[in-house]
């Protein structure tokens, strides 16, 4: 069991496999070796932890990821596979954007590489295929080009 | 760290980067307009050497051709849009024809060192050329019967990366191969050593065919080698025989027919080893495909599918006599139209919904589409002989309401951005489409297809043609043996 301590000073007793999906985590417990001192997690909140939780549990047995594939020649075959998002990895994804944000930097923090990807997946997914005053829309960005400088972007990247 | 307002443009760059591998160019382009902050972001260099380097993945093209470190963003991010930009090209310009934006012709003069050299006086005439994936490098082969009536000329031409400013078409190397009548099928980078590119060419002969495999290494000077070749036997010269590299690997794969009866060969090339596969009867003049597919290989012939194991490969000696292996498996196909013919569909859309799997083989059946999907039956990637056959196929049809298609589907087929798209030659001179398949909720699949002229401008008949989407690049042989090059 691992002891961790969010920045809001909430305590989880965490199993050690589950906690060392983050590589900070694990890299720390390394550092520390054997020891019941509890690990800080300065940079993430009980309500975040709570998320980043129910993923590495869900997750826990996945095989690790590999850069390697090897016996699956074919890049396009990885691309599908790192694709194919399961029903479970969408529900978990499919709430309020700043808490979306939140995950993703939480994930960055503690290094949990499968999380960051499957966290940018959906982000990229709200923003696959949409127009630019769409993507404002769903961000909630305002615009903050001048009129001159709006048609100078435009006009730049039209593709033909 | 209270981030409860964090908005998407002030995330890190890091994450930002992460975000943006999986959205194609035309995403990203529509973020970088909605505001200061974004706009800067994806002016980021890594965001275009990745999204160039998936385009790399995804075509096998290695940094021979793509030299990722010497290209500065605004390059890159041309590079990584220069297909979405044919696409665009065709679609807006559906019913009209689009002009080149840049046109050259390949200067096949001899330069004094390669005289020398060589010991020829002409470059010959150029008899047959092929584009290397990502299509920056061409190969051609040309002959010429009093300078050197015997032999063949290969060229290896830099053709550029269409970025503008291009500087003039250089031969790189030269190889006068000793060898007449031939064909080059295949041209592809080595996927382990990065310098190295292959050619496989094959020369028909009456009683067999022979296969030349030319090694170019690609270095401050680049070089053509011969490199091995093999010979399989066939019964008459006609033959329609085809040549597939199994991913991957150096095993090249080769359909004949001897004596009515069908087979494949599979020769490593590197280590010299080769199999030969027995086929079903079949007349010589039956159409058929061939696709390897992981440690498999789908045969394809007019009412089923084929599918071998790879066995393992003996070493190979001059006329020996080589083990038979026997078919795994043999998938009917139920088809309407005995002049339909097979595709393979690898190729397919990263950016729509995900296939079952990621080979599917069309049947291209007047007036339907047979997809047949190969599903992987085992569920660990760990194969072991003699089991090797882990496939069985799924069926599923659409039918083709837009006669075009068919007869675009016969041409040469290529990618675009997803699509598939073909070269195709007519009365009224080149053109290209665009086939986009649109994969239902319901499970219906449409087809869209758009079509529109190339206009080279070059005032000749076009006797060979290729494209490269990725470079917005087509290369046209004349009848009278030269090569243009037309970036759009």
């Amino acid at each position: 069991m691992v002891i961790l301590i969010t920045s809001d000073n909430v305590k989880y007793v965490v199993e050690k496999d589950v906690a060392e999906l983050s590589v900070l985590v694990k890299n720390m417990l390394e550092d520390i070796g054997p020891s019941d001192e509890p690990i800080p997690l300065h940079n993430v909140t009980s309500t975040v932890f709570n998320k980043v939780l129910e993923y590495c549990i869900y997750h826990r047995n996945d095989p690790p990821p590999s850069d390697d594939d090897e016996g699956c020649a074919s890049p396009l075959h990885k691309y599908l596979a790192s694709h194919i998002c399961s029903e479970w990895d969408q529900r978990f994804f499919d709430v309020d954007q700043a808490l979306l944000f939140d995950i993703i930097l939480a994930a960055n923090y503690l290094d949990i590489k499968t999380l960051l990807d499957d966290a940018c997946k959906a982000v990229a997914h709200l923003i696959q295929g949409k127009s630019t005053e769409e993507i404002r829309g769903i961000f909630n960005i305002v615009n903050d080009f001048t009129p001159e400088e709006e048609a100078r972007v435009k006009k730049e990247n039209v593709s033909s | 760290m209270s981030t409860s307002d964090l908005k998407f443009h002030l995330l890190p760059l890091d994450v930002h980067l992460e975000i943006f591998a999986y959205l194609p160019p035309r995403d990203i382009i529509s973020i970088r307009q909605a505001c200061k902050a974004l706009c800067r972001v994806t002016q980021s260099r890594s965001i275009w050497a990745g999204a160039v380097r998936k385009i790399m993945a995804m075509h096998s093209v290695t940094e021979a051709s793509y030299p990722l470190r010497k290209l500065g963003p605004k390059f890159l991010e041309r590079l990584a849009r220069l297909q979405e930009r044919f696409g665009d090209l065709i679609r807006n310009g559906e019913g009209t024809a689009i002009l080149p934006v840049n046109s050259r012709m390949l200067t096949p003069r001899l330069r004094k060192t390669e005289v020398d050299r060589h010991g020829i006086h002409t470059a010959g005439f150029t008899e047959d050329m092929i584009l290397l994936s990502g299509g920056r490098f061409l190969l051609t082969l040309s002959v010429d019967q009093f300078d050197f009536p015997d032999s063949t000329l290969y060229t290896l031409w830099d053709l550029g990366l269409n970025l503008r400013v291009e500087p003039p078409i250089r031969a790189l190397a030269r190889f006068l191969e000793r060898t007449k009548d031939l064909q080059v099928l295949l041209f592809f980078a080595d996927t382990e050593a990065v310098d190295t590119i292959w050619a496989v060419s094959v020369q028909r002969l009456r009683t067999s065919t022979r296969i030349l495999v030319h090694k170019i290494t690609m270095s401050l000077r680049p070089s053509i080698v011969a490199y091995a070749r093999h010979e399989a036997p066939s019964s008459t010269s006609s033959t329609h025989s085809i040549i597939a590299l199994i991913p991957g690997t150096h095993s090249i794969v080769l359909s004949g027919n001897h004596d009515g009866k069908s087979y494949l060969r599979i020769w490593d090339f590197i280590q010299n080893r080769a199999a030969h596969l027995v086929g079903p009867d079949s007349s010589a003049s039956e159409t058929t495909n061939l696709f390897p597919y992981r440690d498999c290989i789908l045969y394809a012939f007019e009412d089923r599918i084929v599918v071998y194991n790879v066995p393992d490969l003996q070493p190979y000696f001059a006329d020996q006599l080589l083990p038979r292996h026997s078919p795994a498996l043999i998938v009917h196909v139920e088809v309407n139209s005995p002049d339909g013919f097979y595709i393979d569909f690898n190729h397919s859309s990263p950016f729509l919904p995900p296939l079952v799997s990621p080979t599917r083989v069309l049947r291209i059946d007047d007036p339907e589409v047979i997809i047949l999907d190969v599903v992987d039956n085992s569920p660990t990637r760990t194969t072991v002989l003699p089991n090797r056959v882990p496939i069985r196929s799924e069926r599923s049809s659409i039918t083709i309401t837009d006669n075009r298609i068919y007869s675009a589907l016969k041409g040469y087929m290529n990618t675009c951005d997803g699509h598939l798209c073909f070269l195709s030659l007519d009365s009224s001179g080149a053109s290209v489409s665009l086939l986009s398949p649109e994969f239902g909720k319901d499970g219906n699949t449409n087809l869209n297809l758009v079509k529109v002229g190339l206009n080279p401008n070059i005032n000749s008949a076009i006797r060979l043609q290729e494209i490269s989407p990725l470079l917005s690049r087509h290369c046209i042989l004349t009848p009278d043996g030269n090569i243009h090059v037309l970036d759009y």
